[in-house]
């Protein structure tokens, strides 16, 4: 191997911000061990928007719940920047299916709530989270209390909380899952917006296929029991993407040789 | 038909203001109608069933000598005490027993196995270690209310939602910070419920208190009055009792919609 090409190869292993490792995971239930995961091993680039789909029960969210560290894996390992993560921490922000907002704060107090832990002052941290507010469109509802916003809403203000803590890599576990399909098409293109703006790497789940090839460059589709990724998929489709790639002749190419994918698994 | 006479039977659907008020204003309205009926019908003694008019006369003159109001003093007093000795202990134990399992295997099946022991069989004993003061009666009091208390915190703790404590992990919260920043703000509007429904048994319990052993008090009133065959003090001390629960309870209400906006509430 030449020089630069040693180079390079350092310079593509060093920009795989997130590395999942051959992480397996079983569960005991009733004296019967099921094998959850297996050998499950990807990288995401910095900057990149990887996501992972499958069938339900598929363990996509054992998956992503290992890579948040809420959940431990029974072999393999999660590498943020090169360092192993076994423990939650602020460099993997996620965002839930479910409602997760603290209804007891305003959006401006959950969006600023990672910053009040990290000790950052109330000034301070207003102001910073100010512009994740402005950035997910909710500048008219900076003190509204989470009970008096709708569902999509609510995902935004979600979005914006872990956006503003600066996260390594956004974890996402089907967020729009719980949505109407309007609301849920105004939110895709929301998310496309934003990282349009924002620098951001992101791990995504869902078994939305369309929602998959809209917003990804690589997507990883997973097999079921034991849980594994059995394809990676690349998106040949140019940014800035929005509702109208949808209808594309690339996008419905795109599909096409997914869906053939995802039947073969 | 009207709108509102066919949202009566649906299923939790609000019914108009003025109903819902006009409803709980005949539920005290009839039965005193019914009462005063009674009373001056002649067919029962006036002994067993005083008329409104002897009891409110009875309310004037105890109010002049200034009796009932040290009552009054004396009954919410022991209340006070004993339910804030109670929520101050149960508060944060059962927090913690809702939030960690060791907590749980500490507190909750010596609870349950203390719940089950009347309060009122404990008067003897309360009686022979701290005497008839009113250590007594708090004592009795939190005895009646904290093992309540404590089961009902800790079934609040344990129902806020894990998603909503992993994401305060995932925002770089340490265990600590979870505990005092989402733990304990999720658990409030809940907290505060039960405490408004317990602070009904520790009016019962004062009560009982008071019956057994006491110079002064609602409870001891009504005693002295069964002695001295005053049937109407009764009934203004049993309706007082009734009154001072229910004011009780709204500012409660009152507190908790104003401290918490953000809570959801169920609406009329």
């Amino acid at each position: 191997m030449n020089l630069s090409a040693r180079a390079n190869a350092t310079s593509t292993e060093s920009v795989a911000k997130l590395s999942v490792r051959d992480i397996s995971r079983r569960f005991e239930t009733r004296g019967k061990i099921v094998e959850a995961l297996k050998g499950v091993s990807f990288d995401v680039p910095s900057g990149g928007f990887y996501s992972i789909i499958g069938h339900s029960g598929c363990g996509k969210s054992t998956l992503l719940n290992i890579v948040a560290g809420l959940d431990q894996a029974t072999s393999g390992v999660v590498a943020v920047d090169g360092v192993v993560r076994r423990s939650p921490g602020p460099d993997r922000g996620m965002v839930f299916q479910s409602y997760t907002l603290f209804p007891w704060l305003s959006v401006i107090e959950n969006v600023a709530f990672g910053m009040r832990m990290g000790g950052m002052g109330k000034k301070e941290r207003r102001e910073a989270a100010q512009h994740y507010v402005e950035l997910v469109k909710l500048s008219a509802f900076v003190d509204a209390y989470p009970k008096e916003l709708s569902g999509g809403m609510r995902q935004r203000v979600a979005l914006a909380r872990a956006l503003a803590n600066k996260p390594a890599v956004l974890l996402m576990d089907e967020p729009f899952g719980a949505l109407d399909a309007e609301t849920r098409e105004q939110m895709q293109e929301l998310l496309l917006n934003v990282r349009n703006k924002e620098f951001m790497t992101v791990l995504f789940i869902t078994h939305d296929i369309e929602e998959a090839i809209l917003l990804s460059e690589t997507i990883g589709i997973m097999a079921a029991r034991p849980g594994r990724v059995a394809h990676e998929f690349k998106i040949e489709l140019p940014y800035p993407r929005d509702a109208a790639t949808k209808v594309s002749d690339a996008f419905v190419q795109n599909k096409r040789r997914l869906i053939e994918v995802f039947k073969s698994i | 038909m009207p709108t509102w006479l066919s949202q009566i039977g649906r299923i939790r659907a609000p019914i108009p203001a003025a109903l819902y008020w006009t409803v709980a204003a005949a539920t005290f309205v009839i039965p005193a109608a019914i009462w005063w009926l009674a009373s001056s019908s002649g067919y029962v003694d006036r002994l067993f069933l005083p008329s409104p008019a002897d009891v409110a006369k009875q309310a004037v003159v105890l109010a002049e000598n200034g009796r009932l109001w040290s009552d009054i003093g004396w009954s919410v007093f022991r209340v006070f005490a004993g339910f804030t000795l109670a929520a101050i202990v149960a508060i944060p134990i059962g927090i913690l027993m809702g939030t960690y399992h060791i907590a749980d295997a500490i507190f909750e099946p010596f609870t349950d196995f203390v719940r089950y022991m009347p309060a009122a069989a404990f008067i003897p004993l309360i009686m022979l270690y701290v005497g008839i003061g009113e250590t007594a009666k708090i004592l009795m009091i939190f005895i009646g209310t904290y093992f309540q208390l404590v089961l009902l915190v800790a079934a609040v703790a344990r129902t806020v939602p894990i998603d909503v404590i992993n994401v305060a992990y995932t925002l770089g919260a340490s265990r600590r910070q979870v505990l005092t920043n989402v733990v304990v703000p999720a658990s409030l509007p809940g907290l505060v419920e039960n405490l408004r429904i317990t602070l009904g048994w520790a009016w019962t319990y004062v009560i009982v208190a008071e019956l057994i052993a006491a110079q002064q008090g609602l409870g001891f009133r009504i005693m002295e009055a069964q002695r001295f065959l005053k049937t109407d003090t009764i009934f203004l001390y049993i309706a007082i009792i009734g009154l001072l629960g229910l004011a009780s309870d709204q500012i409660m209400r009152r507190i908790s919609s104003k401290t918490m906006p953000w809570a959801e509430t169920f609406d009329r």
